[in-house]
């Protein structure tokens, strides 16, 4: 056999080998293909289940929530930092002192809570509005333990619209309890060791008197 | 050499504190009227017990020696030197017995921090404490404010040993040509303006809703409080309490007149304006105030929080006024001076405080009048140093009359100046060596010394025992501007060391 007969041969083996190479390829890429099927079905599948909510995107810029209620205590807040600015607390105190007009807030007042913290006596100014005024029966003074308050609010560090001062304005106010006011019984037994002393430093008074006469 | 103190001399001086203890037992009478009025029953049975107790160990004291005589300037240095501890110490005892103390040493820092004008105060729960408590707190903030000596003086009850006992206890200034007429004008004008003041704040906060009881007795313990250069408050929130422009304005106009000279403002009073404006204490002064105020916000307006106008000018000037004069009303807590201010706005207060206010007045600090003269002498030195040899330079300067400026000024200038530095130091050094941070340090041992009182927080009923020793020495020594006090410890060691031991080790 010559050349003449390779030369016939030679298209039939070029075609035999592209067949195999196109076999060969769709062999390769059908699993994908099937795979993305799959996900083209059940990616549909889920579009069908639940509509996309415009309202429901993530903003990369968006700053961290403060509309996040922090449940924390008066102690807390008289040792925090910066980062506590403007956050939306819920605290619970004793009211003590005073209610005071608020000169600057035309139907607010001022009131202070102290710490319920055995030994603490952390306090913080609270602004209220009027209305809340009537859930305050008594105020923690000598022989008289306040209110018990919760206040939810917005607590400052340093106060934008008070002047720097530390503050919380309350939005929402809740009685917790009742003031309670204590009598202190008059006992006679505790004044004797301060009577007998005073007697015995004027008797001691006049014996120096005496003395001092004398010595003239 | 050193003069000991004889058996004779420990007699006089028992004799005269005896008398100042009896004194106190009558001023404890106040707080017991207040715990009978408002049926505090528990605080009048302590306070008469105090006052039982004041009143038998003074009475002991005075029989001693039955007929002292005149007292020499040691025996002076001696009354004056123990009177502020041991009234301090009689009187924590009616504090300590209240619920208000841990412990008796607890008590007996607060009464030397109120009795020394400091009020850096350890006391626990005090928006509960009686009304009888705060007033002889607020009492002991006024006698001490005006002197105890001077109070007595005033009196009538220190006999005749009235001129070394009254420059003793840091009075160099005469209002009056007599000392016990200066003592009792001190005392009078100090009655007078503290009534007007409570009159003005009381009504100011009857208008804010206060019940008339309350709102009078917090005008008269603000009044003592701000006159006094004190800076105690009532209510644990200090003057942020009241959240009013007035009382911060009346507060601050009274701090600024506590801590002026009480012989300027005799003259003030008798028509002669002049010789307050020339003073050259008041023109140091305004400089000073004014350099300090501008570097002070300048300051703290690097702070993100704490720059903006209104805040610079109320809460920022206040709390600077309070410092200047060393008061220590605070607008701030010591979280907030911590976090919103930076560190060199922290020591701007520090240093004003450290220098504090007039010579002769209420406030505290190494005094305007001594840092005017060491200026002055320090240009005096520059001055002959340029001039020829011939040369004769002299400084001549306005301090309540023309005077001249002498090696002697200078010199206890000096001396004063160097013992406040050298305090400070020791007592911020203590503190770096408990742990705290250095800016925190420095400011409390200076607050401490120049009995300004404003605190950064290391002052609190669980500070380490050697600390608050420290600090009580501080307060004890500032109030008395050291001479006194290093003077009296000297005469102690000297008369308590064994005769004859110098000289067998010479042998």
């Amino acid at each position: 056999m010559g050349p003449a007969g390779n030369t016939k041969l030679r298209p039939a083996w070029a075609v035999l080998r592209f067949a195999c190479a196109a076999v060969l390829l769709c062999g390769l890429l059908a699993p994908a293909k099937m795979a993305w099927a799959d996900e083209g079905a059940s990616s549909s599948d889920a579009s069908s289940q639940q509509e996309v909510d415009p309202s429901n995107r993530i903003n990369p810029r968006q700053t961290p929530d403060n509309s996040f209620l922090y449940d924390t205590s008066i102690d807390e807040l008289v040792q925090a930092d910066s980062s506590y600015q403007g956050n939306y607390v819920q605290v619970v105190g004793e009211v003590v002192g005073d209610s005071l007009v608020a000169e600057e807030d035309p139907g607010c007042h001022w009131i202070t809570l102290e710490s319920l913290e055995t030994g603490s006596s952390s306090s913080i100014s609270v602004l209220i509005d009027d209305k809340y005024l009537g859930y305050i029966d008594a105020y923690g003074r000598y022989n008289q333990v306040g209110t018990k308050l919760q206040v939810r609010g917005t607590f400052y560090l340093t106060c934008p619209s008070h002047e720097g001062i530390m503050d919380i304005h309350a939005e929402s106010v809740q009685l917790v309890e009742n003031g309670i006011k204590e009598h202190e019984q008059f006992d006679i037994a505790t004044f004797i060791p301060g009577i007998v002393l005073v007697a015995f430093g004027i008797a001691l008074t006049f014996l120096y008197n005496y003395l001092h006469e004398k010595e003239r | 050499m050193w003069q000991r103190f004889t058996l004779y001399d420990f007699r006089v001086i028992g004799h005269y504190l005896g008398v100042l203890l009896v004194f106190e037992a009558v001023a404890m009478a106040a707080p017991v009227l207040v715990a009978l009025i408002f049926q505090e029953w528990n605080p009048a049975s302590r306070y008469l017990l105090g006052a039982g107790i004041a009143l038998t160990l003074g009475t002991g004291l005075r029989m001693l020696r039955i007929s002292p005589g005149r007292l020499s300037r040691q025996q002076a240095i001696g009354v004056t030197g123990f009177a502020w501890i041991v009234l301090s110490a009689v009187s924590a005892i009616p504090l300590a017995m209240s619920m208000h103390y841990d412990s008796y040493p607890n008590a007996l820092f607060d009464a030397v921090s109120a009795f020394t004008t400091t009020d850096a105060s350890v006391l626990v729960d005090i928006n509960h404490v009686s009304h009888s408590d705060n007033m002889w707190r607020f009492i002991m903030n006024f006698v001490g404010g005006v002197g105890l000596v001077v109070v007595a003086m005033s009196f009538g009850i220190m006999g005749n040993s009235t001129s070394s006992l009254y420059s003793s206890e840091g009075r160099g200034e005469h209002v009056l040509p007599n000392v016990v007429q200066t003592a009792r004008f001190i005392f009078r004008f100090a009655i007078s303006v503290i009534l007007i003041a409570t009159i003005l704040i009381g009504t100011v906060l009857l208008v804010l809703g206060m019940q008339p009881d309350r709102a009078y007795l917090h005008g008269i313990w603000l009044a003592m409080a701000s006159f006094m250069t004190a800076g105690l408050t009532p209510m644990a929130t200090s003057v942020t309490y009241y959240h009013s422009l007035a009382v911060e304005g009346i507060l601050m106009v009274l701090m600024v007149y506590g801590g002026i000279n009480f012989a300027l403002q005799n003259e003030i009073w008798h028509g002669r304006p002049r010789m307050f404006l020339r003073d050259n204490e008041v023109q140091a002064g305004v400089v000073w105030w004014l350099v300090m105020l501008l570097v002070f916000i300048t300051a703290a307006c690097g702070s993100a929080l704490a720059n903006g106008l209104p805040v610079l000018m109320r809460t920022g000037l206040f709390t600077f006024v309070s410092a200047a004069t060393t008061t220590g009303f605070t607008m701030f807590t010591s979280n907030q001076l911590a976090v919103l201010y930076p560190s060199g706005a922290v020591l701007v207060l520090a240093l004003v405080m450290a220098v504090g206010a007039s010579a002769g007045s209420t406030a505290g600090g190494i005094k305007l009048n001594r840092i005017a003269i060491v200026v002055k002498s320090a240009v005096e030195t520059m001055r002959s140093t340029v001039s020829p040899d011939s040369a004769r330079i002299v400084t001549n300067y306005s301090h309540i009359g023309k005077r001249r400026l002498g090696e002697d000024e200078v010199k206890a200038a000096m001396t004063v100046l160097i013992l406040f530095i050298s305090t400070y130091a020791i007592g911020a050094l203590a503190g770096i060596a408990y742990g705290y941070d250095a800016t925190s340090a420095i400011t409390e041992s200076v607050a401490m010394a120049s009995n300004s009182g404003m605190s950064t927080g290391i002052v609190s009923p669980v500070m380490p025992e050697g600390l608050r020793v420290i600090y009580i020495l501080e307060m004890w020594a500032g109030r008395l501007e050291f001479v006194t006090l290093l003077a009296l410890a000297c005469k102690i060691f000297v008369s308590v060391k064994p005769r004859g031991l110098g000289r067998r080790r010479r042998g």
